[in-house]
């Protein structure tokens, strides 16, 4: 039940009906320089999953407007059966295989050597249900007034389960990836466990023609509180009812010097994807 | 040892009691002239002796003296003082009725003012403020109105949880630690409209009491303060209405009597309206707030009075129809004041409070619930053995059902499964004794213990984990993570899954150098069964209260101070100096990302640690003439740490202490009142504080085109400065002197040289451009929520 929790804080955003915004200079420190990792496998449902890319960097002082791109990195991920797979650096920082080996279940380990230094994780893939419909109403949602999107997907009974759901507007245009709005929620179905699950994307600037991609993923608990922290610590603090911040470290270890951890995270996740123009 | 400790007590009072056996008393009830509500605190003094006695809560006294003839004076701040010539052969009975000083004989005023300041430099009670409904109609105007939980943030060691937030801190200690009680009923959420108004409806008000420390042994669980509020009984002699019309707000309090000099009764509302501006700005958003005071006394005879009260509060928001939000307390409490003989007085009380908070998602098609029903019995007495010594002694018994939410459906087609989070039940009995003793004329102390004890029921079932962990160190990240259950226990209502006892002495003494001048010193244990879920730096409505348990240890908090107080310039000036050390253990903190919404494993989001303060507080007063006020001072320090349970973890925060949300280093405020001439009356507030500890990100990365923070320790960071200043000016037109109408405008300006003061500091990227890799240019931004704002309100009386 995402939307919960994203209301309640609509609630307390009332209360700065009248609040005023200036921009301000404070001086900042700067913390120690990290490796950041993010090497998200993503296999899409009938494909073949063989591409996959793995993105480097390191962490900058908060004012920089600029990636620092981590390279010459060697990184591998071998599977159980002790195949590995090397991904290459393309671009400063992106490293790719076109040789992966998706399987369900089967647990991964990712290996990072990084100015002498070894980072390393474990995980395993996740499967997704297929997706039962995509539809487009304006009734339904928040409001009565603007469109949305909504997607179906039955949720796999008898086991807990964690969906992370993206609503792409206008993604492809003229061939080219486009900046493009996304709307990203994670769902835990500890509340409807087996039932059929929906989620919408809702937009007053939804307009007739629009492309949008509906992704839903099937991830870990680990995974899905990572990308739960994330967004908080991302999310602007609404004043006195902010939560402490926290350094969020993901699932990866430096196994060299362990004082100099990584962030980021290792996760392999199935996803399934349908198209809805808005008509 | 409870039991011992009462046989011993009985004892000694007994053995007192033969001693003093030759003495008769002088005893009865102490009531205002024109409205017949009862006076505590009225010094009842024997001329030309250091002896005497104060009215309790129920304005009653009793003061025993060998035979003989005294002259005896009652007085009492704002009252012209009462001098009675008394031959005592035998227990006499005495009720005294105090008059309003209206000829303002400057003399009377001063001396009752002495008194009073007098009192306070004798008694052993420290750390307390008091308000009197006098003092309350002269407290400082906030938003046009008197609001009592905005004075009391005025005062040293006392300050706010924020701008636009709910609750109050004191001497360092968290909101939740607060024991805030409405005619002995505890109030769990104490502000309307997050903040801007306080649930206390001033024209309804009696007195309050706040307790920062030395806190009387009668009450007990919250460790860092108690706020006593006693309503008003209703005027028993005639009828009268009251009322105030504002911009944000109005309300009205009719009170009279139901059956002359017996029974009465008050009822006090307020009702704010700004969802009519609201709508007519064409906002879908509604936000609105009530509050009802009621309260009916009768007095049966001489020795025994009833008194029935209620109070009923409710404040809610919508957002444009598709969420709404209520939350409120209810609460009933029939009283019986009950005379056993002339020395002992007794009040047993039955109190039912209920607060509750419900959210509405019309479009989703559900509804949470969430309460906390409370009964409560009180039985305390006050034993006025002689004017050397009186016992208060009580016992206490709560029970709790917390009920911390519940999803209902209100359409049927919508895909959500109802649920109910497990119903929570608790019993907290306790008993207390404490005696009051003027050891000799410069000595006085008070010493008392309290015993409470809090039994967790069952009713319900509960996860068990491995190794009793519910939450678990994960090394390999250096991070606490919820634990999987690992199986369930399911219990009885009838069986007890984990009981607490704890001891709770208390001690207050004061020492006089001179007649100006005395120290103090306390030292005061309390236990605290009940905690806040709350991970945000303030409160909010929709935190849940959760009891103690298996895997929650109560709070335990020890707190010692010492101070100087001395009156100057015949009482005219009051200086108070206080330093106080205060520990907590078993203070909550929380897992990193906790999710404390909708959770029915509490435990597995929750890690034990302490928090401590300390700090030196000055209250600088000017008690009488046309300018009264104070000036208030405060340095302080407050911290908490969460360290590892095992070597190889790591604690929060790297296991060292951090400042609590609540630490201000500096906190001065300036407060005064000015009678310019008969009609005019001027006052002003100044506050500057510290900012609230926070923290500012020391660097970043990206996720996914979603920009990171990174962050050095807990709470390191502060907030620029707060500063403030108010302003009021009070008119009571002279054509109110001949006429029963009687009306006064009051005008106010809330921070007057418009201080944006920094309800937060945020980051946000300067332009939106994610889609080049760049990460943008970081700005940071600071929200304040409340420019200047004034105030009109309009007061009337007949």
């Amino acid at each position: 039940m995402p939307k919960f929790i994203f209301s309640i804080s609509a609630i307390i955003l009332i209360l700065l009906f009248s609040s005023c915004e200036t921009v301000v200079d404070i001086d900042l420190e700067t913390s120690q320089e990290r490796l950041v990792v993010e090497a998200f496998i993503k296999w899409e449902k009938g494909t073949a999953g063989n591409e996959q890319l793995i993105k480097l960097q390191k962490t900058t002082s908060f004012f920089d407007g600029e990636i620092i791109p981590a390279t010459g990195t060697q990184v591998t991920i071998s599977n159980e059966n002790g195949t590995t797979f090397t991904f290459s650096e393309t671009d400063p920082g992106f490293y790719e295989t076109t040789t992966f080996v998706p399987e369900f279940g089967a647990s991964y380990t990712l290996s990072i050597n990084y100015n002498n230094e070894v980072y390393e994780s474990t995980e395993t893939f996740f499967p997704v249900p297929e997706i039962d419909e995509v539809t487009q109403s304006i009734d339904e949602g928040f409001s009565t007034e603007d469109p949305e999107v909504n997607v179906f997907f039955t949720d796999f009974a008898g086991t807990e389960d964690f969906y992370r759901i993206f609503f792409f507007q206008n993604r492809i245009i003229d061939g080219v990836e486009e900046p493009f709005d996304m709307e990203n929620f994670t769902y835990d179905d500890s509340f409807e466990d087996g039932s059929q699950l929906s989620d919408f994307f809702e937009s007053e600037l939804i307009e007739i023609g629009d492309i949008f991609n509906v992704e839903v993923y099937g991830i870990s608990e680990a995974f899905n509180n990572y990308i739960y922290l994330i967004r908080t610590q991302a999310d602007a603090d609404i004043g006195p009812f902010a939560t402490p911040p926290v350094n969020v470290k993901g699932n990866l270890k430096n196994i060299t010097t362990e004082a100099n951890y990584p962030y980021g995270y290792f996760s392999l996740m199935e996803f399934d994807s349908e198209t809805l123009i808005f008509q | 040892m409870n039991q011992k400790t009462n046989v011993l007590l009985l004892l000694l009072l007994v053995s007192i009691s033969t001693i003093y056996s030759q003495e008769s008393s002088i005893s009865g009830k102490i009531t205002d002239q024109k409205t017949g509500e009862t006076l505590f605190g009225v010094n009842v003094i024997v001329k030309g002796q250091n002896q005497g006695a104060i009215s309790n809560d129920y304005g009653f006294y009793s003061l025993s003296l060998p035979k003989g003839s005294y002259t005896i004076l009652y007085s009492y701040l704002g009252y012209a003082t009462i001098e009675q010539q008394i031959t005592l052969d035998t227990n006499l009975t005495q009720n005294i009725e105090l008059g309003e000083n209206l000829e303002k004989l400057d003399q009377v005023v001063v001396s009752a003012a002495a008194n009073r300041a007098r009192e306070k430099i004798k008694s052993s009670q420290m750390s307390v403020t008091t308000l009197s409904a006098n003092t309350i109609k002269k407290a400082p105007v906030v938003l046009g109105e008197v609001d009592i939980l905005k004075t009391i943030t005025l005062l040293p060691g006392v300050t706010s949880a924020g701008e636009g937030a709910s609750g109050f801190n004191v001497r360092g200690g968290a909101a939740d630690q607060n024991l805030v009680l409405l005619d002995e009923v505890t109030i769990y959420n104490t502000s309307h409209l997050f903040g801007f108004f306080s649930v206390f409806n001033a024209d309804a008000i009696k007195d309050i009491k706040l307790y920062k420390g030395g806190i009387p042994a009668k009450f007990g669980g919250r460790v860092s303060s108690v706020l006593d509020v006693h309503q008003k009984d209703g005027n028993s002699k005639e009828f009268h209405v009251n009322g105030g019309i504002g911009l944000i707000s109005s309300r009205l309090m009719v009170e009279g009597p139901i059956k002359k000099d017996k029974a009465s009764f008050l009822v006090a509302g307020r009702s704010s309206y700004v969802n009519l501006f609201l709508k007519l700005a064409g906002e879908k958003n509604t936000v609105s707030f009530y509050d009802l005071n009621t309260k009916v006394s009768y007095e049966l005879n001489e020795n025994n009075k009833l008194f029935l009260s209620g109070y009923f509060g409710k404040d809610s928001f919508g957002l444009d129809k598709t969420l709404s939000s209520t939350y409120g307390n209810t609460s009933f409490n029939l009283r019986w004041n009950h005379l056993f003989g002339k020395k002992l007085f007794s009040n047993l009380s039955f109190i039912y409070s209920k607060y509750d908070y419900n959210l509405g998602f019309e479009k989703a098609g559900f509804d949470w619930i969430s309460d906390i029903n409370n009964f409560n019995l009180k039985y305390d007495f006050d034993y006025f053995l002689n004017s050397k010594f009186k016992l208060n002694f009580g016992i206490n018994a709560n029970s709790y059902v917390f009920n911390p939410g519940e999803i209902k459906k209100t359409k049927e087609d919508n895909s959500f499964n109802e649920e109910k989070l497990d119903q929570k039940r608790a019993y907290e009995p306790s008993v207390y004794v404490e005696a009051e003793q003027n050891v000799t004329d410069k000595l006085t102390l008070r010493y008392g213990l309290r015993v409470s004890s809090f039994f967790r029921m069952g009713g319900q079932t509960f996860n068990t984990y491995a190794n009793d962990l519910p939450v678990i160190y994960n090394a390999d990240f250096d991070i606490y993570q919820s634990a999987k259950p690992n199986g369930e226990e399911s219990f009885d209502e009838g069986d007890v899954i984990e009981s607490f006892v704890g001891l709770e002495p208390r001690a207050s003494l004061s020492y006089l150098l001179n007649e100006k001048t005395s120290i103090k010193a306390s030292y005061q244990r309390i236990n605290q069964y009940l905690h806040l879920i709350s991970n945000t730096n303030a409160p909010t409505p929709l935190d849940i209260w959760a009891p103690s348990g298996k895997f929650i240890e109560p709070q335990t908090s020890d707190q010692y101070a010492v101070g100087f107080f001395r009156n100057f310039n015949s009482e005219k000036y009051s200086l108070e100096v206080e330093t106080y050390y205060k520990t907590v253990d078993n203070r909550l903190d929380y897992i990193d990302g906790a999710n404390l919404i909708a959770n029915n494993d509490l435990e597995t989001e929750i890690l034990s640690g302490e928090s401590r303060a300390y700090g030196l507080e000055v209250l600088l007063r000017k008690n009488t003439g046309k300018f009264t006020g104070w000036l208030s001072y405060t340095l302080s320090k407050s911290e908490q740490r969460v360290e590892g349970r095992t070597p190889i973890e790591t604690g929060i925060n790297n296991g060292e202490w951090y400042n609590t949300p609540y630490d201000r280093t500096h906190d001065f405020s300036l407060t005064g009142n000015y009678e310019l001439t008969d009609r005019w009356t001027i006052g002003a507030n100044f506050i500057y504080q510290t900012g609230r500890p926070t923290n500012y990100p020391s660097g970043q990365y990206q996720i996914e085109d979603v920009t990171v923070p990174v962050f050095t320790t807990r709470n390191v960071e502060r907030l620029p400065a707060y500063h403030r200043l108010d302003l009021s000016a009070t008119l009571t037109p002279r054509k109110n002197k001949d006429r029963k109408w009687q009306s006064q405008w009051v005008f106010g300006v809330y921070n007057a040289y418009a201080r944006k003061n920094a309800a937060s500091i945020t980051f946000r990227e300067v332009t939106g451009d994610t889609n080049t890799g760049a990460l943008g240019a970081n700005e940071a931004v600071k929200t304040s929520i409340f420019g200047i704002m004034p105030a009109i309100n309009y007061n009337f009386k007949f």
